[in-house]
C-alpha cells in the first residue's frame, strides 16, 4: 500500500466515489459499450446500402448513393468536440437530458455511425467480386446474397475494421466530459491536468490503454478465426 | 429438330462510359445452342466472349436484341422467374470464384440451402462430390485445394441446382495443360451421362478441339465464322480462324522450322511448296502415292500432323510436289475433288 501511496499519492483517495477512478472506467464503459451497438448497427445498416447502391453495387442506384455518401462525408468531417456542443437540443430530444454520459452517447453514436458505415463499405468491398458474380449466376437474391455472402466472407475484414471503430470509440468518450459525461478522459483533464495531480493523468492512461489492449485482442483473435 | 435451349436473336451490348468512347462489345450477334451440344466460343481477350454468355443467364443486360433460354425470353422475366431460370443455368469460372470461408462441401451445398431438407442436402452433396472425384476433400478450405481441384468443387457447385445448361467462362484458362485436359473430360462426361448442354468460351481451341461439338469465332464483338468442329478445323474461311487452328497444330512453328531447310530455301522452277489439310475419308486414300502414279509428281513431305477431332482423323502435310507445272496443276485438282484443302505455303522467314 505504501508504494502505491508513495507514487499515485492523489489517485489513493479519489479511488472510490464520486468523480473517482472507478466510477470514471464504468462510465468509460457504459459510453463505449453503448455506443458501439447503436453505432455497429446503424453504421453497418448505411455501410451496406452505400455497398449496394454504389456503381456496379447489386441495387446500383446513383442518386441514392451520392445523397447517402456526402451525408456520410459531412459528418465524418465535423471535429467531435464540435459535434458534441452542436447537437445539444437534438440530444435533449432523443434522451431528454443534456448533460451526463447519457446525454453524450447521442453526438457519440452520430460522430461514429459514418465513420463505422464508410469502414464496413471498404470492408465489404474486399469481397471477391468473382464469388458475388457467382451467387447471383446461382439465382441467389441481393438480401441473400448480402447476408450469405458479403457479411461471411467479409468477416474477417469486418473484425478488424470494429476493432479499429471501437478504440476510436474508446477516444472520442475521452471528450464527452465536455458535456459533463464524465469518464477517463474527463479524469484525467479536469482532476488530473487541472489540479497538477500528474499521477492521476497516468492512471487514467493506463486503463484507457487496458481497456484498448483488450480490445484489439479479442478483435485480432476473432480475425485470425474468421480467415480461411 | 433438336431443341434450341439458348438462342441469342440479334443481341447487341454497348458500354458507354462517363467521357470515354462507347465499346460495343457484342455487336448484333444472332446464335442458337442445341440441346445436348458442347458450344465452343474462341476469341481473342476483349473480343467480347465473356459478354456475350453472360447474357445467357442475364448477368449482362443486352442494350437491344432478346435472348431465349429454355424457352422463356429472359428480359421478360420478373427478379423473382430470373434467380429460378438462373437455378437452371451452372455456371463456371476461370478463377473458380469459391467462397474461402466455407469449407468444399459448404461451397457445393450453398446453392441448395433453403430449397431441401438438410439430410438430402448432404446426400446430394456427397453425390456431386463423388462425381467430381473430390470426396475425400469435403472438410477441406478451398486455400488447401490445387486450381484443378478448386474447379471440381467449381463444376460440382454449379451442378448442385440441376441445370440444364453449364456456362463455362475460361474454365481453364488458369490451369496447366494437363489439368485442363483432365477438366475438359469431366465436362464432356458430364455432357454425355447428364445431357448437359455446355457453352464454352475460351481463347485456347485446344480446348475446343477436344470436346466441342459446335465452334465460332468471335472478333470485336461479332461472331465471324461458325460451323461444327469438323468444318471449322478443315474448311476455316476467315484469317483469325486459320491462325486459331494454326496454334493449335504448332503450324507457325513448324513453318518457321521448315523455311530453314535447305530443300525449301532453294525450290527449283519444277517444285511447288504446298499445305494439304483433309478430314475423314480422304485420309484413308493413298494420297501421296497416287500422285506419282497417276500425275507422275512426287511429294516430298516436311511435316505431317494427323489428329483426332470427335473420332474423325485430321489431317496436315506440308509437302514440295515435283514435277512438270502441268502435271502439278491436275494434281492440285484431283486433291480439291477428292476433298482436301490446298493452300500455298508463304514462307515465314520472307518476311524476317
Amino acid at each position: 500500500m505504501n508504494i502505491i501511496e508513495k507514487f499515485f499519492p492523489n489517485v489513493v483517495p479519489l479511488w472510490n466515489g464520486d468523480g473517482g477512478v472507478v466510477e470514471a472506467i464504468n462510465q468509460t464503459i457504459y459510453m463505449t459499450v453503448w455506443t458501439t451497438i447503436v453505432a455497429g448497427i446503424i453504421g453497418l445498416f448505411v455501410g451496406i446500402l452505400l455497398l449496394l447502391t454504389d456503381e456496379h453495387g447489386l441495387l446500383e442506384n446513383r442518386p441514392f448513393y451520392s445523397v447517402l455518401d456526402k451525408l456520410v462525408n459531412i459528418f465524418r468531417s465535423i471535429p467531435f468536440i464540435i459535434l458534441l456542443a452542436a447537437l445539444n437540443n437534438f440530444t435533449r430530444l432523443i434522451v431528454h437530458t443534456g448533460i451526463g454520459p447519457t446525454a453524450a452517447l447521442v453526438p457519440l453514436v452520430v460522430g461514429t455511425a459514418p465513420f463505422y458505415a464508410r469502414q464496413v463499405q471498404n470492408a465489404l468491398l474486399t469481397v471477391d467480386a468473382g464469388v458475388i458474380e457467382a451467387a447471383q449466376a446461382m439465382g441467389v437474391s441481393p438480401l441473400g446474397i448480402v447476408f450469405r455472402v458479403y457479411l461471411r466472407e467479409g468477416l474477417s475484414e469486418l473484425i478488424r475494421v470494429s476493432v479499429l471503430t471501437i478504440i476510436s470509440i474508446i477516444g472520442l468518450t475521452a471528450m464527452a466530459g465536455v458535456i459533463g459525461g464524465g469518464g477517463l478522459g474527463n479524469l484525467a483533464i479536469n482532476t488530473g491536468y487541472l489540479r497538477y495531480e500528474n499521477d492521476v493523468i497516468w492512471v487514467s492512461l493506463i486503463f484507457i490503454l487496458i481497456m484498448v489492449f483488450i480490445v484489439q485482442f479479442i478483435g485480432d483473435f476473432f480475425a485470425r478465426k474468421t480467415h480461411h | 429438330m433438336s431443341e434450341e435451349v439458348v438462342i441469342f436473336d440479334d443481341v447487341d451490348v454497348v458500354f458507354k462510359e462517363k467521357k470515354k468512347k462507347a465499346v460495343h462489345a457484342v455487336n448484333h450477334v444472332s446464335l442458337s445452342v442445341n440441346r445436348g451440344d458442347i458450344y465452343g466460343i474462341v476469341g481473342y481477350s476483349g473480343a467480347g466472349k465473356s459478354t456475350l454468355v453472360r447474357l445467357i443467364n442475364l448477368l449482362q443486360r443486352p442494350t437491344s436484341g432478346s435472348v431465349t433460354v429454355l424457352g422463356d425470353d429472359m428480359m421478360k422475366l420478373s427478379a423473382k422467374e430470373l434467380r429460378q431460370k438462373r437455378r437452371k443455368i451452372g455456371m463456371i469460372f476461370q478463377h473458380f470464384n469459391l467462397m474461402a470461408s466455407r469449407t468444399i462441401a459448404d461451397n457445393v451445398a450453398f446453392p441448395l440451402r433453403g430449397t431441401m431438407p438438410k439430410d438430402e442436402i448432404n446426400k446430394k452433396v456427397s453425390d456431386l462430390l463423388e462425381l467430381v472425384g473430390l470426396s475425400e476433400r469435403a472438410n477441406a478450405f478451398p486455400a488447401e485445394l490445387s486450381g484443378g481441384q478448386k474447379q471440381r468443387v467449381g463444376i460440382a457447385r454449379a451442378l448442385a441446382s440441376d441445370p440444364e445448361v453449364l456456362i463455362s467462362d475460361e474454365a481453364t484458362s488458369a490451369l496447366d495443360p494437363k489439368t485442363t485436359s483432365s477438366i475438359l473430360e469431366l465436362l464432356k462426361s458430364l455432357n454425355e451421362k447428364l445431357g448437359l448442354t455446355i457453352v464454352l468460351i475460351t481463347h485456347q481451341m485446344e480446348a475446343v478441339k477436344q470436346i466441342c461439338s459446335r465452334v465460332a469465332v468471335m472478333d470485336a464483338g461479332a461472331v465471324i465464322e461458325r460451323g461444327s468442329l469438323l468444318e471449322i478445323f478443315a474448311h476455316p474461311q476467315q484469317q483469325l480462324t486459320k491462325d486459331f487452328i494454326d496454334t493449335t497444330m504448332q503450324l507457325d512453328a513448324t513453318l518457321k522450322a521448315i523455311s530453314k531447310q535447305p530443300a525449301v530455301q532453294s525450290l527449283g522452277p519444277k517444285e511447288r511448296l504446298v499445305r494439304l489439310t483433309y478430314v475423314g475419308a480422304s485420309t484413308d486414300q493413298p494420297l501421296i502415292a497416287t500422285l506419282y502414279r497417276e500425275y507422275n509428281v512426287t511429294a516430298n513431305i516436311l511435316f505431317g500432323d494427323i489428329q483426332s477431332l470427335q473420332n474423325t482423323p485430321f489431317g496436315n502435310l506440308i509437302v514440295v510436289l515435283n514435277g512438270e507445272a502441268d502435271d502439278i496443276d491436275k494434281a492440285l485438282a484431283y486433291l480439291k475433288a477428292g476433298d482436301v484443302t490446298v493452300t500455298n505455303v508463304k514462307l515465314a522467314a520472307e518476311e524476317d
